[in-house]
């Protein structure tokens, strides 16, 4: 233990003044030579011993009070297990600033604790203070500084929307030496996402304390998603927002949709540590829009901006034979279907600008110049090609295949094969899990492919059945009856739409996170009406525009999950967790002192009362 | 007569010097309020003639008077008993306490009168002090010389040590080989069960028992008003009390100590009267006195 005002526990040795009181008054008082005492001490020996016990007790809890008092006068601090006075060390802050920190006054008592820590540092230490998410451009360089320099960096940090990490605020490190040993300091939450890329190779020479700030209950929209991103709409859409409870208590509350006159609100309840899935069926012609949820201690997340592409009526050239697969995109009568398709003989001819999709049924070769015009499609946005293959591929349809998948042998196996495996968590395939659709589809003749990826269906024999890359699909075979009887299932119909729209609409939402950098070439126009130059990052939420779209902005969800790191894994990053309540907090025990004196004193009190 | 009356209050006396003055004004101021003579009874001192009434004794007509008067009357003497009297005076230092007058003058000259008016009326009387032992000790006589020794054992009887009652008791009992009157003047400051085991000692071997508990005031009322430290006058124990908060406990106590005495002591055939240092010694006397009466 240690004393802010060590002098005043010199008033210690006034203890004895009670006791010379004692002393004086027992003194003072009269004799009284009395016959015997005898019968007194033997008929009032129980309430004779509790008045003795009583004078002494008093009289302890009179020097008791003496000494709290001066004891509290000394203003007595617990000796912290890291922190000792006058520390000698060359520190580097990293002092959490992200906008979980907006919990409560998180930041608030993070910049306190850093402001504590600090003053435990002799004045000739050497300080640095980086925020978490940095304030200034990554490229610039920290620098040491004295105890006054850095307590003005520590009150000058605000919270951020910025998404960051320890390891990325580290690369702001001093390129100075540091004068004494280094020691870093976490000041945060400890949410996982800050040890993101973190390894113990960073801690390897260095100890890196993290002075825990307690989080609290979060609700949150951590997501925001189509609830079929491939599936063609016609009039509806149906917009899932992911609501999480990551509190101890049930979250009862109102979730609403705002986008443009379209307002439609849902009461929920989420359980502890849980979440949901609140649905809203939007029409088609509303893509953006702002949900909300209703009362929770960290607002910043409980607003979400999105914006949606959703799929809309597409343009399918086929070349090659339309056996089947016309049939399949266009069924004679329907009244509303989500392609148009056209179909060739020769893609040579065609202006391919016209199209979203193309299919290469069982083309046996294409052109050289087709090989560049296919490519080129390709480049443009919501394009696809979906490739059949026939009875024979030249080399320039290999080649272009390429990109995707290289063409192996012919198989024709001894009877059939099935499907063997499909990638239900793929788009394509999200709607048949569970189900028996897919099964018991035979294949009498293909191709061996082979790929490194993209691979999203097998037949038996672990032959590739689809290999999907970017905006180019290869189906092992053609749909016809000689090569397998899929078109006679009712799998063929939606299989053939969704392989389709997934070709197509591989972007489901037009979205970023706070602290993304723009790629975009055109100008984008910030909520607050300026415009962001090129290569500008997002720095706050809302939704940016641009000529023909609108980008919703957002924190990251991630950053209101308040996943902390938990003991098990900050031990194998070798980072040492400190507990500000026993460290700090509880580190002044003047008020428990006086608290104690206000006792004794109204204990003494009381025991006068009693006889 | 009033002159010797005044001497029965105890301020008055103590202002004397000479025990056997005192002890004399006690007596004489105490028969000089009685109206007959107290010493009737068997006695070789003739008293006083009275007609022969069938059921007396023919040895006691006077044939002498009956000669001359020629009716028949018989003789009554004075009484001269052989009385054997005890007096057991208790000086243990608890009965030092009390103001102008301690228990223990009181009780010295109390004894003192006792003895008096035992020797006037021809009784053989002995005294026993004590305090934790046996002090003193002179059998009893009704001799003038033996008289005077009493009064000089009375006289220079000083306050001892702690009460030890009983004992002393007991071993008095077994000093006392002829039966006769008891008369214990003490505070009974002991183990109130012990001292009524003693006392009944004395009853199993005949002995006639008369006590006088001698108390003060203060012991009785506790009349002290703030905290102070109490020494106990036998043991010099000392103690920090507040009257005031053990006061009512206290008396209640005291009371049921005498009760328990006056119970006890009646249950044992022991005549018990409790003399507070500032009432008059005519009503030890009287008690003295009735019990003599029931006696004789």
């Amino acid at each position: 233990m240690t004393f802010l005002h060590p002098l005043y526990l010199i008033g210690l040795s006034l203890v004895v003044v009670p006791i010379i009181i004692h002393l004086w008054f027992q003194k003072r008082l009269k004799t009284v030579r009395f016959s015997t005492l005898k019968f007194l001490k033997k008929s009032e020996a129980k309430r004779f011993g509790w008045l003795k016990f009583r004078e002494i007790l008093i009289l302890v809890l009179r020097c008791l009070f003496v000494a709290l008092i001066f004891l509290s006068l000394a203003r007595p601090q617990l000796k912290s297990r890291l922190f000792t006075a006058n520390r000698l060390a060359s520190v580097c802050f990293i002092v959490d600033n992200s906008y979980s920190m907006a919990y409560g006054n998180n930041l608030q008592l993070a910049k306190e604790m850093a402001q504590k820590v600090l003053a435990f540092y002799s004045t000739n230490a050497e300080f640095c203070v980086l925020p978490l998410c940095a304030m200034a451009e990554r490229g610039e360089k920290a620098f040491w500084t004295t105890k006054n320099s850095a307590s003005e960096l520590i009150k000058n940090i605000k919270l951020s929307y910025q998404r960051s990490s320890i390891r990325e605020a580290l690369v702001q490190f001093p390129d100075e030496k540091p004068a004494y040993s280094t020691e870093y300091l976490y000041i945060g939450d400890g949410q996982e996402i800050n040890f993101k890329d973190f390894a113990t190779e960073h801690t390897e020479n260095v100890s890196i304390y993290w002075l825990k700030i307690p989080t609290g209950g979060n609700v949150s929209i951590t997501n925001v998603s189509l609830k079929d991103p491939i599936a063609l709409p016609f009039d509806n859409y149906e917009l899932h927002v992911t609501v999480s409870n990551f509190s101890q208590h049930i979250w009862n509350g109102i979730v609403n949709l705002r986008a443009q006159d379209y307002y439609v609100e849902k009461a929920c309840e989420v359980q502890p540590n849980k979440y949901i899935n609140v649905a809203f069926e939007l029409p088609i012609s509303i893509h953006r829009g702002i949900v909300e949820v209703h009362d929770d201690s960290l607002p910043i997340d409980n607003v979400y901006f999105f914006s949606k592409i959703v799929p809309r009526k597409l343009n399918v050239l086929i070349v090659g034979s339309d056996e089947f697969l016309r049939v399949g995109l266009n069924p004679p009568g329907a009244l509303r279907v989500p392609f148009h398709v056209e179909t060739v003989d020769n893609i040579s001819t065609v202006d391919l600008r016209k199209y979203n999709v193309v299919l290469l049924n069982g083309l046996t070769d294409i052109s050289v110049n087709d090989n560049m015009r296919l490519t080129h499609f390709l480049n443009r946005e919501v394009t696809g090609i979906l490739c059949f293959l026939g009875p024979q591929v030249g080399d320039n349809l290999k080649y272009f295949i390429k990109q995707c998948c290289t063409i192996e042998t012919q198989i024709l196996p001894k009877g059939y094969v099935t499907l063997d495996w499909v990638d239900y968590e793929h788009p394509v395939f999200t709607v048949f899990r569970g189900s028996t659709t897919l099964k018991n589809i035979k294949f009498y003749h293909f191709y061996n492919l082979t790929a490194d990826t993209g691979i999203i269906a097998t037949l038996s024999g672990n032959y590739p059945l689809i290999v999907n890359s970017t905006n180019l699909t290869v189906i092992a075979t053609q749909f016809t009856p000689r090569t397998t009887d899929i078109m006679y299932k009712a799998a063929f119909v939606p299989l053939l739409y969704r392989l389709i729209s997934s070709l197509v609409y591989r972007i489901h939402d037009r979205e970023a996170y706070i602290g993304m950098r723009t790629q975009m070439p055109t100008r984008i126009k910030a909520p607050t009406g300026e415009y962001l130059d090129p290569q500008r990052m997002f720095l706050i939420p809302g939704f940016y525009t641009t000529d023909n779209e609108t980008i919703g902005v957002n924190v990251d969800p991630h950053e209101g999950n308040l996943n902390v790191l938990g003991n098990e894994r900050a031990k194998i990053l070798q980072i040492h967790p400190i507990d500000i309540e026993k460290n700090f907090r509880g580190g002044d025990v003047t008020n428990t002192l006086l608290s104690l004196a206000l006792f004794v004193i109204l204990l003494e009190l009381l025991l006068l009362l009693l006889h | 007569m009033k002159e010797h009356k005044r001497y029965l209050d105890p301020e008055v006396l103590a202002r004397l010097s000479r025990l056997d003055l005192k002890a004399r004004l006690i007596v004489e101021g105490f028969l000089s309020g009685l109206h007959a003579s107290p010493y009737k009874g068997f006695s070789q001192e003739f008293a006083d003639y009275r007609q022969y009434m069938p059921g007396d004794e023919p040895k006691r007509i006077d044939w002498k008077v009956f000669g001359r008067r020629d009716r028949l009357y018989v003789k009554e003497y004075q009484e001269e008993t052989n009385l054997r009297a005890y007096l057991l005076l208790d000086k243990s230092g608890s009965m030092q306490y009390g103001g102008t007058l301690n228990k223990l003058e009181y009780a010295k000259y109390l004894t003192a009168s006792l003895a008096y008016l035992l020797f006037k009326q021809k009784d053989s009387v002995g005294i026993a002090t004590f305090d934790t032992t046996i002090n003193e000790i002179i059998l009893p006589s009704s001799k003038r010389v033996n008289f005077m020794r009493i009064l000089e054992t009375i006289e220079n009887s000083r306050p001892g040590g702690e009460t030890s009652l009983s004992n002393v008791l007991s071993e008095l009992a077994q000093k006392m080989k002829r039966r006769g009157l008891v008369i214990l003047i003490s505070d009974l400051f002991d183990e109130p069960e012990r001292v009524i085991t003693s006392l009944r000692s004395f009853r199993c071997r005949k002995h006639e028992v008369l006590v006088f508990q001698i108390l003060d005031e203060d012991e009785y009322k506790f009349p002290f008003g703030e905290s102070a430290l109490f020494r106990d006058l036998e043991d010099d124990t000392e103690m920090v009390i507040n009257p005031k908060v053990i006061r009512e406990s206290y008396r209640k106590k005291f009371t049921e100590l005498l009760n328990y005495y006056r119970q006890r002591l009646l249950e044992s055939y022991v005549d018990h009267e409790i003399i507070f240092t500032n009432t008059s010694y005519d009503k030890a006397l009287s008690s003295y006195l009735q019990k003599r009466g029931r006696l004789f």
